[in-house]
Parts: structure tokens; C-alpha cells; sequence
């Protein structure tokens, strides 16, 4: 594995990162206990002591910490992790507190950044399987799964036409591919949750902060104690109730507009505003 | 000590007082607790007596360069001569490349050409290679292909079987100069270069303090006198105690901002704070910001040999033997730290008694501690105590091990030779702005007493007068590359 040091504390003053010929070393500092930073575990410390023939016991008296350092200027370090030397070098950046692990962490006290190239594409190829399953997923969704699953991400699809909704969800997907999967692919009970959140949208049922009540009862206190209440075979006749109520306190627009409705719409866009009236002038108003 | 708390000791609990010191709080210790006088005196005029170091070696001993302007700028010069980068090379009209074959640049006292972005030699320097035992010579002034200068070279010792290996001619390659060489009446020469990789530019800052006097303590005479140990002047008065310890009180503050104060302007020169007035205020960088891109490192134990190491770095930006002089600035555990190491050293070697015991009899003395270290090359640094760094106030940060502050174990370490006539550690103040002070008097007026006629003009109608300082000033580590900082690191 191949992972590089790159220096980033610039000088705010100055500009520059490093004058020439000047260096800034890394090396080991004392913890809280009063030990030795080296960020070595005990299994390290006798493996990679073994192979380098060095005692490498985080004492604070022990000599090779007292004059370990890794020598920094401007430019990258490149550290090969088969290197039993350079291993010691990546596990003693890894922990350290003028170091982060990633560009994107977040670290007042960072001077330097560990770019480890294997991981850093080990983690984007999950993120791409992640993304090419959750598409062939979403291939395989009818137009009426695409409104329930937009409804599940917040989104009103029964005013979308079904080639937005594709396209909304599509987006979605895309950047969020895990959610996708979790929440509505390998989600088991998708459908009831679909029912809840349409008949939310439809103050069929009511949700205060996380309590869910259907008329003057309460039918839950989280999502889940809804889910679980509405699958009860004993209240089946309440999801029932719930169900036709969805249905028939539909959506004002389903589907694509119709020729009569756009005609109608680019009227009243046409048709001119009413004057507003004028106001009276100051002086008006004084007399 | 936690002032909230109070132990069956304690009669009541510590009282801080800022700005007014009027007869109510400082006579009344004086006639309460006397005892407690020599204390609090040794504390004021022992610490505060030593407190402005910096000052001193920059200021006190006529390292001041006075400007008038409140911004300053200065050129880095590091070297004089670099190396040049090669973009391309031709010979016999064949491009080198990485896949050139059968090519032998300069083969026979033939010639071949580079192509350089900069006029950087004249005609007759002799140039060397990444390898520099192959050299060539150039022959005649470079003509210009677009932005690009083209030299002519020719191998230098003109020999049948003498060539540059083409490797060295590949694009990236790099091309420094020797010297030169000329036959007899040639009327050509090299030229000189000089490079300057980067500007400086820093700002002085305004800092002041006030105090206030009332005209109750300014009449308020002390049962004890006490001694300034810098004037040697002695006083009964609180009024002039007063402006002994605000004197302390300032310089101490002057050396703190030399070294922690830190950069504020941006880029274009403006400045994002602004004062109560709306104008802004400016901050200059002090002497850490300044070497903050030098040569830093962190030690847990100091050894001879991280020290030797240290020095060794900073001393490879100067290049004369007898200019590596250093002044290194540290509290009292680096100095003991330092002392430790050079100890451990000198045990290695048979000193004669007398460096470290002295007297006799009842009056025998062991001890002595090291300032000093010559290193090799003629590299020479002496310790110094900056006591702003053993300061618990402003450092909390404590050793894990020692409990001491952590601060006190940097040395923060300063080349401070001359350079060209003038002190590579300087202190810029603004003409005649580095230090004025000044009264508004009320009642009372310093030097002059309480106003006895209704004639007496006075600005305010204070019982008292305040004083007022002011100084403009900033820092200047002319060459910065050639100071760096060790300091002992702990989570």
C-alpha cells in the first residue's frame, strides 16, 4: 500500500508553506500518562520491533523515540507499507495530532494530510457498487412504485408527471444510492410506510412531533410503533379505514396535465392584472 | 489557586484590582498587613525587572530602525546563483529523448543546444550537469526561439572521445553554472545574476495602556520606602510606586507581543478588525509567525545530539564560518534542559575542579550551569532566559511529567548577527512614535501637585490625572530561513 504525506500548514503570514532549506520534523510527543506518543499497538510494537531489530516500547526514556523523526519540507513523503520502516512511519502519522487522516477531515491542529490512495479507491469502488445496484433497482420500478417511493424521500409525486417523477427519483438514487437501497429496496414493510406518509400528506392521520394518532387515538409514538400497530392482525380494519380514506381524498392533479388545462392555465396568465389602487398621497392624507 | 475557593486559612479571598489604584485599595494594606509589603515588591520589581528581554536585545542595545510608515517590506535573499531547468536539447538537428538512441552530444568538440527559460549565463560560462562531472562551455550570447533562450555548448575539454551523456540533456533536466573561461583579449564576460525568491511584508501595531491615579494617592505617603533596583531611586510615595510597576507591567506586554503577536491584514494590505472608531487595527506578525515556516522540532528528551542536528540546519542557510552566532530564548526548564545535555556531555571528558567546585571549608560550592555551546563549523549559541515563557498565567499548558508550564521548555532559537551592517533581529518602530507617554491631569498633575488656583488649567475634572502609554512597533527578522524553534511537545 502506498500512502503519501503531504505537508498543509501554510503560513498565513508569509504564504509559504516552508523556506528553502528548512525543514519541519515530525516526531513523537509525550501523552497524558506521561508515555510516549508513537501510534503502535502492543502487537506493532514486537512485530515491527522484531523485523527492524529495534526496541520500540513507547517509554518516555526509550532512545530510538527520543531521536525518531520523520523530516518534512514542501513535498509529498511517499510511504510503501511493505517497508517494515515505512509501516512504522504510516502507523506513527496515522494517530498523530498534527495529522489527518483524509482532505476531507476536519483537524485545527493538522499540519499534514495521509493520502492513502488504496483506500481512499477502496472506499469510492463500495460507494459504485452501491450506485450500479441501487440503478438496476431502480430499472426494475413501475411508474406507480416510483410515485410510493418518491413519497417515501419526502417528495409529493402525485402532482408530477410520471417522466419527472422518474427523473426526480433517478437524481435521487444517483447521490444517494445506499439510502436508496435501505429504504425502500430491502425494505420490508415499504408498503405500510408509504401509507402512513401518504396519509400524513392527507391529514388522514395526524403526526405530532413523533406521536401518530388516527382520529382521537393514538396509533403510535414512533414510526415503527406505527408500522407494527397498522400490521397487527387486530387492527386491520382501522388500515382499512386508513386506506380507503387515501383513496378517496385523492390528490387535486394525477398524472399529466390534460390540452383543456394548459389552455385554461395560458388565460389566466394572458388575462390582465387588476390595477392595485393607488395610494393617496401624503399630503391628501394631511388635508 | 482556584480564587473561589476558601480554606480555613484563608481570611478572604484574593481581590484582583485594574486601572484605579486609589488610597482605599493600596494604603489600606499598607496599614492593615505590612508584612505583606516585601512581597508583593519582590513580586512586582523581581519578575517584572527581567521581564523585557526581548526589548533589550533588540531596542536596548540601538537595534531599532525607525520608519514612517506603518507597513514595511523586506527582500529574502537565500542564494545567488540556482540552477536552471532544461525544456529541450538538440544535436545535429536529432531531439533527445528518453528514446534516443546513438546520439553523443559534444562528441569531438562538436556542439549541441539546450533550451532554457532564462538568460541565465553569458557567453564563456562553463555549466555543469545533474552529474557534474560532465561540463560544457558556452559559446556565444543565447538566441531567443519565442519565450525560450537557446545556448550553444560545446564539451569543455574539447578531447575526440568527450560527450554529455544525453540523459542529462532531457527535458527537466537541470543546468547550474561553474564559472568561466576566456582566451587571451576576448572581449566577452559572464554575467552576474541575483535572485530574490520572496518578499516579506509585515505591520507595526499600536499598543497602549493607561492608568489612573487618584489625587488621594497621589499624596499618600508609604511608612516604607522602596528601591527601583534598575534607577536605584527610592520612593515613599504610591503614586511613583505606581508608575514603577506599570513601567514593568509595559515592556513586559512589549515582549509578549514581539513574540506571540500575530498577522492581520490580508493580502491587498486592509485589515477585517476595526477598532470602537471604526479604523482598523492593525497587528503585525511577531517573532514565532515569522519563523513559523523555518525549522521547527519537537522534542520530548533533548539530546546533544537533536541539538547538533538542529543547529546544523539552521546554520546551512549561512554560509560564513564565522557568522553562525545564535541566541537561543528560552524559560527555565529549556535552559535546564540544555544544561542537562551539555552536562552529560562534559562528564565525558575530565574537567579540572575548579568549573565546578569552588571555595573551601565551610564556604565549598558545587555547581555551575552551561549557556553556551560551540558546535562544529563555527556555530556558537548562547541561552538566554525569556521569563514571559515560564509565565503560569499565559501558559497553561503543563509537561505531563515536570508539571511545569510546556512553554517554558521551547527555545525559541534567534540568528541574530549582523548582516550588512545592520542586526538580522531588529525592532521597527515608527518615528517618534516607539514609546510616548503622556498625563491628562484632573486635580492632581504628575511633577506639578494639586492645582492651587482657580488660574490652573486641568483637562477634566477628575480628583487625579491618568497617564497614558503608547508605542507603534513591530519586529523584523530580516532573514527568517536562518532562526528556527525546538519545543517539547505533549497531547
Amino acid at each position: 500500500m502506498q500512502v503519501i504525506l503531504r505537508p498543509i500548514g501554510w503560513n498565513k503570514w508569509s504564504g509559504i508553506l516552508r523556506y528553502k532549506n528548512c525543514f519541519d520534523d515530525l516526531g513523537p510527543y509525550l501523552t497524558r500518562s506521561g508515555s510516549m506518543y508513537t501510534g503502535l499497538t502492543l502487537e506493532d510494537e514486537e512485530r515491527l520491533g522484531a523485523q527492524l531489530g529495534i526496541d520500540l516500547s513507547r517509554s518516555s526514556t526509550n532512545p530510538f523515540w527520543i531521536n525518531f523523526r520523520i523530516r518534512t519540507s514542501v513535498n509529498d513523503i511517499i510511504l510503501d507499507t511493505s517497508d517494515p520502516f515505512d509501516e512504522l512511519k504510516y502507523l506513527f502519522c496515522k494517530g498523530h495530532k498534527r495529522v489527518k487522516n483524509s482532505l476531507l477531515e476536519q483537524k485545527a491542529t493538522a499540519d499534514f494530510v495521509l493520502i492513502n490512495r488504496d483506500e481512499e479507491a477502496k472506499v469510492e469502488n463500495v460507494f459504485n457498487r452501491t450506485k450500479r445496484d441501487a440503478i438496476m433497482e431502480f430499472s426494475k420500478l413501475t411508474p406507480t412504485e416510483i410515485r410510493k417511493c418518491l413519497r417515501l424521500f419526502g417528495y409529493n409525486a402525485e402532482s408530477m408527471s410520471s417522466e419527472v417523477a422518474e427523473n426526480k427519483l433517478y437524481t435521487f438514487v444517483e447521490a444517494n444510492p445506499k439510502k436508496f437501497l435501505d429504504r425502500w429496496v430491502n425494505n420490508k414493510s415499504r408498503e405500510i410506510e408509504t401509507l402512513i406518509e401518504v396519509a400524513v400528506a392527507k391529514n388522514i392521520i395526524r403526526k405530532n412531533k413523533n406521536i401518530y394518532t388516527y382520529g382521537s387515538d393514538v396509533i403510535g409514538s414512533s414510526l415503527d410503533d406505527t408500522i407494527a400497530f397498522l400490521n397487527s392482525p387486530n387492527n386491520q380494519d382501522i388500515r382499512l379505514a386508513i386506506m380507503n380514506a387515501c383513496d378517496t381524498k385523492d390528490y387535486y392533479v394525477v398524472g399529466e396535465a390534460s390540452e383543456e388545462d394548459i389552455a385554461e392555465s395560458l388565460q389566466q396568465a394572458e388575462a390582465p392584472k387588476p390595477k392595485t389602487k393607488a395610494k393617496p398621497k401624503k399630503e391628501e392624507v394631511d388635508e | 489557586m482556584i480564587d473561589n475557593l476558601l480554606n480555613n486559612l484563608q481570611i478572604y479571598k484574593t481581590k484582583w484590582t485594574s486601572d484605579l489604584n486609589d488610597e482605599a485599595e493600596l494604603s489600606r494594606l499598607l496599614l492593615t498587613a505590612p508584612h505583606k509589603m516585601p512581597g508583593i515588591i519582590s513580586t512586582i520589581f523581581g519578575r517584572f525587572d527581567q521581564g523585557s528581554v526581548l526589548d533589550y536585545i533588540t531596542g536596548g542595545m540601538g537595534r531599532t530602525t525607525v520608519i514612517e510608515n506603518s507597513i514595511f517590506e523586506w527582500d529574502v535573499m537565500i542564494e545567488y546563483d540556482k540552477a536552471i531547468v532544461i525544456k529541450r536539447a538538440v544535436y545535429n538537428g536529432t531531439e533527445i529523448t528518453a528514446n534516443t538512441l546513438g546520439v553523443y552530444p559534444g562528441l569531438a568538440g562538436s556542439t549541441f543546444q539546450i533550451w532554457v527559460a532564462e538568460k541565465w549565463f553569458g557567453p564563456g560560462a562553463i555549466v555543469q550537469f545533474d552529474d557534474n562531472k560532465f561540463q560544457a562551455r558556452v559559446i556565444g550570447e543565447p538566441y531567443m526561439d519565442g519565450n525560450d533562450y537557446v545556448y550553444t555548448l560545446t564539451c569543455v575539454d574539447g578531447k575526440d572521445d568527450s560527450f554529455i551523456m544525453p540523459s542529462l540533456l532531457l527535458p527537466g533536466s537541470k543546468v547550474s553554472r561553474l564559472a568561466s573561461a576566456y582566451e587571451e583579449w576576448s572581449d566577452e564576460a559572464d554575467i552576474f545574476n541575483a535572485q530574490t525568491p520572496f518578499k516579506l511584508r509585515n505591520q507595526l501595531t499600536t499598543t497602549r495602556a493607561s492608568y489612573d491615579i487618584s489625587g488621594d494617592a497621589f499624596s499618600t505617603v508609604m511608612v516604607i520606602s522602596m528601591r527601583d533596583p534598575k534607577t536605584k531611586k527610592e520612593t515613599k510615595y504610591w503614586s511613583v510606586y505606581q508608575e514603577w510597576t506599570a513601567w514593568r507591567q509595559w515592556y513586559e506586554r512589549i515582549d509578549r507581543l514581539m513574540v506571540y503577536m500575530k498577522y492581520n491584514a490580508n493580502p491587498d494590505g486592509t485589515v477585517n478588525i476595526k477598532g470602537t472608531n471604526g479604523r482598523p487595527v492593525r497587528i503585525g506578525a511577531g517573532l514565532f509567525e515569522q519563523i513559523a515556516p523555518s525549522n521547527r522540532r519537537a522534542y520530548t528528551t533533548l539530546t546533544l545530539e537533536l541539538l547538533d542536528s538542529f543547529l546544523s540546519d539552521l546554520s546551512y542557510n549561512i554560509k560564513g564560518f564565522g557568522e553562525r552566532n545564535f541566541i537561543g530564548l528560552s524559560g527555565e526548564m529549556g535552559l535546564r534542559e540544555f544544561d542537562r545535555v551539555l552536562r552529560e556531555k562534559a562528564s565525558g571528558y575530565t574537567l579540572v575542579d575548579s568549573k565546578f567546585i569552588s571555595g573551601s571549608g565551610q564556604e565549598l560550592t558545587l555547581g555551575g550551569q552551561f549557556t553556551t555551546y560551540k558546535g562544529l563549523n563555527g556555530i556558537t549559541i548562547t541561552l538566554k532566559h525569556l521569563p514571559i515563557l515560564d509565565d503560569v498565567v499565559h501558559n497553561r499548558k503543563y509537561h505531563p511529567i515536570s508539571g511545569k508550564p510546556l512553554e517554558s521548555y521551547r527555545i525559541l532559537i534567534i540568528d541574530a548577527s549582523m548582516r550588512d551592517g545592520e542586526s538580522n533581529l531588529r525592532k521597527i518602530v515608527r518615528k517618534d512614535r516607539e514609546l510616548v507617554v503622556w498625563h491628562t491631569a484632573g486635580s492632581v498633575a504628575p511633577g506639578s501637585g494639586h492645582a492651587k488656583s482657580i488660574s490652573t488649567l486641568r483637562s477634566n475634572a477628575k480628583d487625579g490625572y491618568s497617564v497614558h502609554f503608547l508605542s507603534e512597533f513591530g519586529v523584523m527578522l530580516a532573514d527568517p530561513t536562518t532562526s528556527g524553534e525546538l519545543y517539547c511537545d505533549a497531547e
